[in-house]
């Protein structure tokens, strides 16, 4: 049994200009001890989907599934209050905005010491001890000076940190963490990578991870699932994923990472990009959603339905022509 | 430090003299301890450096936002306090860190990036206009031109920021994590556009960025921060290929690299 089973997700959500099917029919599993990371166009829906897996969708959209669990049990019915009890110490969300889960009007350290005092035990001096322990763990010095500092007192990065140190706090058995390292540099966050992934060895826990960042993702992932206009189109094993990518906007996304060794002086080449822009999810969309922008677009990707299959190692391509392509790349 | 010898030194567009800043509270605490550091016109300069080591607080004292305890900053050559607020908006653009803070909650899109064109009195009808076009070209069709902050991702409003800040032609651009929310393809089209800028009208763009490929692409010189100095500055390929700090090395070492992580052994793999 996975530790979270997601079938046929949808998300829609209000606007002034009418619904948007911002998350299409997604299918995720996480196990225990897995980290799944999550890549995809801006705006593809990653926030979402991982904001309705614990309840926190904003109310102008709402979320059906044919299945979404957690530990085996089906958590799309919870009431607010078992949503409560599960997030914390069941799941531990980490927000892409650090100021959603941070408090402005109190101390790191009194929101931190919450966490302990709520999900672990009674003892003041003991989360006080646990919540500096954290905080030096993900990389901040002085953390005791810290605690005294309001969210505003920091820096982008020692926020995403203490957001992080806050759902590790908890001890949870699943994290999901959107975009958690976006502000912190490299070295740090090499640092609060491993410190992920030794919890996670040592607890089992499951992680989900949205990024864009593909080196992360070959450092930390077991499986990815990438993500275009409200659809998964790719997953399986990162590594499969990443070295033979059946799926063009995959292929696309990876030719477009800078080189981290810069041109010669004088010489300025134009990254590659994907031309076109991703499509508006109002109302049905025919054929593959990626047609319009896709290098090997034939006629048939515009009327036919994409069914999700694999493709060589690849466990899950939404392409139609994802099994020929290997030659069509090399060419 | 290491420059070409005898090439005419092109003029200054933003310069930061000795400048020290304390943050007050109960223990004032020394966020930039005597930077010192030079955008020349028409380049790209990147900074780089630790988690909290000052780039954000350096930025925003460019930008004239933030007083000075200590030091000079000068905008082509004037004291930035001697600046009006007009002035300055006139001459340089901020790109903010945090995309969900930096737009103004209760305006649409249009208005959001339009609002440098109102602020100088240009007709509404027209600024809007070319707030669209210009959404457009960040990869925000004419759709997301009415809608509000709160109806957009991370990247998408970090997208309107970038919008924002090159609706008005200013000579000098400061970006802070500009891309940082953005994927990847989204990232080199903006990237792409920032470079036609620098290439049409002399742009100058101080770049905060963790992005090593990012700085690798775009900067012409690299300064590198740690603690609240910086520790080293010089030619991006000078710095990057040969660093001689040993935080600078560090830094390039740490990079998690695409396919390096695919093939080496990543330290958790091991079994316990
Ligand atoms: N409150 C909202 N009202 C209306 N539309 C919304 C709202 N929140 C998100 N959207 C739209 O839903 C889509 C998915 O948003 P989401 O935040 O999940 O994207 P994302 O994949 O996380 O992107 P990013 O990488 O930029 O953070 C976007 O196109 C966005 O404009
Ligand atoms: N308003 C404030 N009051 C007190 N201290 C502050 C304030 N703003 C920033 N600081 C402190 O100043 C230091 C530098 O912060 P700054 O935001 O400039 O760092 P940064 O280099 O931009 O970091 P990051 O890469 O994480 O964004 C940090 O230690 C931060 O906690
Ligand atoms: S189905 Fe067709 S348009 Fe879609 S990704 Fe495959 S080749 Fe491209
Ligand atoms: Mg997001
Ligand atoms: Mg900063």
């Amino acid at each position: 049994m996975a530790l979270l089973e997601i079938s046929d997700l949808n998300i829609e959500v209000v606007t002034g200009s009418g619904v948007l099917h911002a998350v299409r029919g997604i299918d995720l599993a996480v196990n225990a001890g897995e980290t799944l990371c999550i890549v995809g166009e801006s705006g593809c829906g990653k926030s979402l989907m991982a904001l309705s897996i614990t309840g926190l969708l904003p109310p102008v959209a709402r979320c059906s599934a044919t299945r979404l669990a957690f530990e085996g049990h089906d958590i799309q019915h919870l009431s607010r209050r078992e949503l409560e009890d599960l997030r914390g110490k069941g799941i531990g969300f980490i927000f892409q905005d650090p100021m959603t889960g941070l408090n402005p009007t109190m101390t790191i350290g009194r929101q931190l010491m919450e966490v302990h005092l709520r999900h672990v035990g009674r003892d003041r001096e003991a989360a006080k001890t646990a919540a500096v322990s954290f905080l030096t763990r993900v990389g901040i010095a002085n953390a005791a000076t810290r605690l005294r500092q309001y969210p505003h007192e920091l820096s982008g990065g020692l926020r995403q940190r203490v957001m992080i140190a806050m759902a590790l706090m908890a001890h949870p058995r699943l994290i999901i963490a959107d975009e958690p390292t976006t502000a912190l540099d490299v070295t740090i966050q090499a640092q609060v990578l491993s410190l992920l992934k030794s919890l996670q060895r040592e607890h089992g826990i499951g992680l989900v991870f949205i990024t864009h960042d593909l080196g992360v993702v070959a450092a930390i992932a077991d499986r990815v699932a990438v993500m275009y206009a409200g659809e998964v189109v790719e997953t399986g094993d990162a590594r499969d994923v990443l070295a033979d990518p059946r799926h063009p906007y995959t292929r696309a996304l990876i030719s477009c990472v800078p080189s981290t060794t810069p041109s010669p002086a004088g010489v300025s080449v134009e990254l590659g990009t994907i031309p076109g822009r991703v499509p508006l999810l109002h109302g049905r969309i025919e054929g593959c959603a990626f047609a319009p922008r896709c290098a090997l677009v034939r006629d048939r990707c515009s009327t036919e339905t994409v069914p999700a299959r694999p493709a060589g190692a690849v466990e899950i391509c939404r392409c139609l022509f994802a099994i020929e392509k290997r030659e069509f790349f090399h060419a | 430090m290491r420059e070409p010898q005898g090439a005419p030194l092109p003029r200054l567009a933003l310069e930061a003299r000795a400048v020290s800043h304390s943050y007050p509270g109960h223990q004032a605490f020394k966020a930039l301890t005597n930077v010192s550091i030079a955008l020349r016109e028409g380049e790209t300069l990147a900074v780089v450096g630790e988690s909290g080591s000052g780039k954000s607080t350096l930025s925003r004292i460019l930008l004239g936002l933030s007083p000075l305890s200590e030091g000079r900053v000068l905008c082509f050559g004037k004291d930035i306090g001697s600046l009006s607020r007009r002035e300055r908006a006139a001459r340089m653009q901020p790109v903010f860190q945090d995309p969900y803070s930096s737009l103004n909650p209760r305006h649409t899109l249009a208005e959001i990036v339009a609002a440098p064109l109102l602020a100088r009195g240009e007709a509404r009808a027209s600024a809007l206009n070319r707030a669209t076009g210009l959404l457009e070209e960040v990869g925000l069709g004419s759709a997301y031109a009415r809608r509000r902050p709160s109806a957009l991702s991370g990247g998408q409003r970090q997208r309107a920021a970038i919008a924002r800040a090159l609706i008005a032609n200013p000579e000098i651009l400061v970006c802070d994590e500009p891309t940082s929310a953005l994927d990847v393809s989204v990232q080199a089209q903006i990237l792409n556009l920032l470079q036609q800028q620098r290439r049409e009208r002399k742009l100058s763009v101080l770049l905060i960025t963790h992005n090593i490929g990012v700085v690798a692409h775009m900067a012409d010189r690299v300064a590198v921060m740690r603690h609240g100095e910086i520790v080293e500055t010089g030619s991006v390929r000078d710095v990057l290929l040969e660093p001689r700090e040993d935080y600078t090395r560090l830094l390039i070492s740490s990079v998690p690299d695409l396919h390096g992580g695919l093939h080496s052994e990543r330290p958790w793999d091991a079994a316990p």
